[in-house]
């Protein structure tokens, strides 16, 4: 309608220039300033307009930052959970009172030596603490706060109520009352603090990683855009409405997925330059300002030629080594080529690192512009990591030359690594109950028998071979007895890692999380025990069950190899989905003989993982807890997670299970050693 | 720059906004801010207009008014560049191919215009400038 009114005045215009006569209209010079003013008015309307409407951009994923786990501890109702069993109460303050208690009293009876009763009546009178305002939260005498105290109350100190500032004093006053051992915590340093802010946390909810909803948005268009007309636009190698992971581009040929065209409103509004050099042109009646209103005609001209850009792309990704070793850094290799017949003015790559590997060197994203039949490379290196690490789908958001119209599209392009660590065994022995097969090895038992070390003597029974009858007492007394040694058998050993989402903590954001210390320890510890002529087997106490029966043999090493590596049980994010932990325990039963050691490998940061190694040994399979320390000291939350854990442990070793507590910062060699030289024999 | 030397060579207040466009543009480009760059090409533009209403000749006009418009393009470009890709990636090609295309629509339709201007600048009628007017107001509502 604007457009056939404009092109009837541009008509009429060029008929006035041609013949003066024809166009005998009478226009004054006001008139003139009448249409300044209109397009002034109507630049405003733009402006606001533009101002109106968002910018439509497509966003990119961050798939550089490797996904870090969370702190243990959480928030302080959570911290304080573990020391109390109900979790019903309905007030926030109540529960964390009950809880700070609850606490208290455990830390008063297990290190300062007090009977429960003890321990209350130190609480009530408030003699427990050097710290007032802790003595008085726990029920003891309210505190005489001096002038400095006061004002520094008064302040007000970093966050928080006054009430949830008191509960962390109290907190901290508690946990000083344990002394537990110091270690030196992991500090971040600020760089890496703030590559891990950046970075998504494990089980924060928000998505880690937005490919996949891409990928799945984008398959949405897909099988909407073949039906459409503009299906023509829509590029497939392989059949896209198959849904099947499309294989990857040997031949060049990728599945690709893409949205419809959108404007991305780049230029929207740019008449606005046209109109008010019109506007100003026309009311300061100077030629040269209206002139430079054809330059705002031109760009909105350019604006309008733009036409949706074509994505017909071959990429195609190499590895340098598609099965390095952990720690070691692998090239990835992109090449990108322009298949179509089209040249691509404005292309922008975001390759699908796996959010369980780190970007080490460049960036796997590129900006570039291909003709038709051109290409080009895009390089970078990542660390390497157990598991296998499948690549996502790359990520390409093409537009036409003036930037107005985009189009998003992933392109697949399948490449895996494939990280699988060496079986190195442990350099201590792994500590082992009392508790064996029949099958000859080297746990020490309490039975007598054959072997090397002296057990006891009995009387002697007609059968029993010449070389154990105890000659000297037969000379001394001329009695005959037998000699028995202690048996040597082999253990059959079931090792349990504990993979639900709670276990996936780290003491920073730079340090491994205890799941992956875990499954690391577990190799070794498998390892070893099959060095030394046991059967272990390995199972995952989680959502995905992975579960290999004790066994012994080569194939038996190589498969427990490749799942500690690739199993989904294990990987180095959670597994998403309930857990039934009754119900895996009776599957434990059922599959498990009596007798079978567990080795239980748990950060012990809850009370649930302390539950299940008591009943595990209650069920008649000896048990040891080897506990990787994920606790660090840095606010009262986690001081107080890491209070929890200690009792635990103390708990569990009382009732008769071992745990060997690894430090965060020391080998498992040296933990074991440790342990080993604790308890002797 | 040429927007600030097109203009501001002819008037000591288009000089004045120019620089601070250009300051601002500038700014806009460190900080990564869209309406910094929006506000300093605003600034740019404002000092063209300024240079022609005290009376430039045209081309100059034009050719500040051209770049005003470039020199926004090409930064929220730039910033929009950035959002995708970070700083570390390489961008350099997908930039200068922008910026090629902008600046070449910039410098031709300033060619059209200043010729069109130097073909017909022997006076018209008021009728037929008049209606020229309208059709570009028109038009360029149109184009949007």
């Amino acid at each position: 309608m604007l457009v056939i009114a404009g092109v009837v005045a541009f008509a009429l215009g060029l008929v006035a220039i041609v013949s003066p006569g024809l166009a005998a209209l009478a226009l004054d010079r006001v008139f003139v300033s009448v249409v300044g003013v209109v397009a002034l008015l109507q630049a405003l309307r733009v402006v606001q307009a533009r101002r109106r409407r968002d910018l439509t951009r497509s966003r990119t994923p961050d798939p550089e930052a490797l996904l870090t786990a969370p702190l243990p501890g959480g928030d302080l109702d959570e911290a304080l959970g573990q020391f109390t069993e109900s979790r019903r109460l309905s007030y926030r303050r109540t529960r964390a009172e009950r809880g700070l208690r609850a606490a208290a009293i455990a830390v008063l009876t297990e290190y300062g030596n007090d009977s429960e009763h003890d321990a209350e009546a130190r609480l009530e009178r408030g003699t427990w603490t050097d710290d007032p305002y802790a003595a008085a939260f726990l029920g003891g005498p309210p505190p005489e706060p001096s002038i400095r105290a006061r004002l520094r109350a008064a302040i007000g100190g970093r966050g928080g109520s006054r009430f949830e500032r008191n509960a962390r004093r109290t907190a901290n006053a508690i946990v000083d009352q344990a002394d537990l051992p110091s270690r030196s915590t992991a500090r971040a340093t600020d760089d890496a603090r703030k590559r891990a802010d950046r970075g998504p946390v494990i089980g924060s909810g928000e998505s880690s990683f937005s490919f996949d909803a891409a990928s799945r948005r984008a398959g949405v268009a897909v099988t909407n855009g073949a039906d459409t007309t503009d299906g023509s636009n829509i590029t497939d190698g392989a059949d896209a409405t198959d849904g099947t992971r499309g294989a990857n581009g040997a031949d060049g040929t990728n599945r690709i997925a893409s949205r419809d065209p959108r404007s991305t409103g780049h230029w929207y509004g740019v008449s606005v330059v046209a109109l008010v050099s019109i506007g100003v042109g026309a009311l300061v009646e100077q030629s040269a300002v209206l002139l430079a209103g054809v330059v705002g005609v031109g760009f909105a001209a350019y604006t309008r030629s733009a036409t949706p850009p074509n994505i017909d792309l071959s990429i195609d990704r190499t590895l340098d080594d598609e099965r390095p070793a952990p720690g070691e850094e692998v090239e990835v290799t992109l090449t990108v080529a322009n298949e179509g017949d089209r040249s691509c003015p404005d292309l922008r790559l975001v390759d699908g690192v796996p959010d369980t590997l780190a970007v080490a060197e460049g960036s796997p994203r590129l900006g570039t512009a291909l003709r038709s039949g051109e290409e080009t490379t895009l390089t970078y290196t990542v660390t390497a990591r157990r598991g296998v690490h499948a690549f996502d789908s790359t990520l390409v958001i093409a537009r036409d030359l003036t930037g107005s119209i985009e189009r998003e599209s992933v392109v697949e392009t399948g490449t895996e690594l494939r990280c699988l660590p060496r079986l190195r065994a442990t350099a201590a022995p792994v500590p082992l109950r009392e508790s064996a097969t029949r099958y000859a090895g080297q746990v020490a038992t309490s039975t007598g028998g054959e072997g090397v070390e002296f057990h006891a003597t009995r009387e002697h029974r007609p059968g029993d071979p010449m070389n154990r009858i105890d000659w000297r007492r037969r000379a001394r007394t001329g009695e005959f007895a037998t000699l028995e040694f202690r048996e040597e058998r082999a253990a059959t050993v079931l090792v349990v890692i504990d993979t639900r989402e709670s276990a996936y903590i780290a003491p920073g954001p730079e340090t491994p999380h205890a799941v992956d210390r875990a499954v690391d320890a577990t190799g070794r510890v498998f390892a070893a025990l099959l060095d030394e002529g046991n059967r272990a087997g390995i199972a995952a106490f989680g959502p995905d069950p992975c579960w290999l029966a004790p066994d012994t043999g080569v194939d038996h090493r190589t498969r427990v190899r490749e799942s500690l590596a690739t199993d989904p049980a294990f990987a180095s994010i959670p597994q998403r989905g309930a857990f039934r932990s009754r119900q895996w325990l009776r599957t434990l039963r059922r599959r498990l003989r009596t007798g079978t050691q567990v080795v239980f490998l748990s950060p012990l940061c809850d009370e649930y993982a302390a539950t299940v190694a008591r009943r595990l040994d209650a069920y008649g399979y000896p048990t040891t807890v080897i506990s990787p320390d994920p606790t660090t000291d840095r606010t009262a939350e986690q001081r107080l997670t890491r209070l929890g854990r200690a009792l635990r442990i103390t708990d569990l070793r009382r009732a008769g299970v071992r745990v060997v507590d690894w430090p965060w910062d020391d080998s498992l060699d040296a933990a074991l050693a440790r342990f080993a030289e604790r308890r002797p024999g | 720059m040429i927007a600030v030397v097109a203009s501001g060579s002819y008037s000591w207040s288009a000089l004045v906004c120019g620089l601070l466009g250009l300051a601002l543009v500038g700014l806009g480009l460190v900080r990564g801010s869209r309406s910094g760059i929006t506000a300093g090409a605003v600034g740019l533009f404002v000092g063209a207009l300024v240079a022609g209403a005290g009376g430039a000749p045209a081309l100059a006009v034009a050719l500040g008014v051209a770049a005003a418009v470039v020199t926004w393009d090409v930064g929220t470009n730039a910033i929009d560049v950035g959002d995708h890709l970070g700083r570390e990636a390489r961008t350099r090609r997908i930039e200068a191919v922008h910026a090629a295309a902008s600046i070449s629509v910039g410098v031709v339709t300033t060619g059209i215009g200043y010729g069109v201007y130097r073909a017909t600048a022997a006076g018209q009628p008021l009728a037929a400038l008049v209606l020229l007017l309208i059709a570009a107001v028109l038009l360029s509502s149109a184009l949007a």
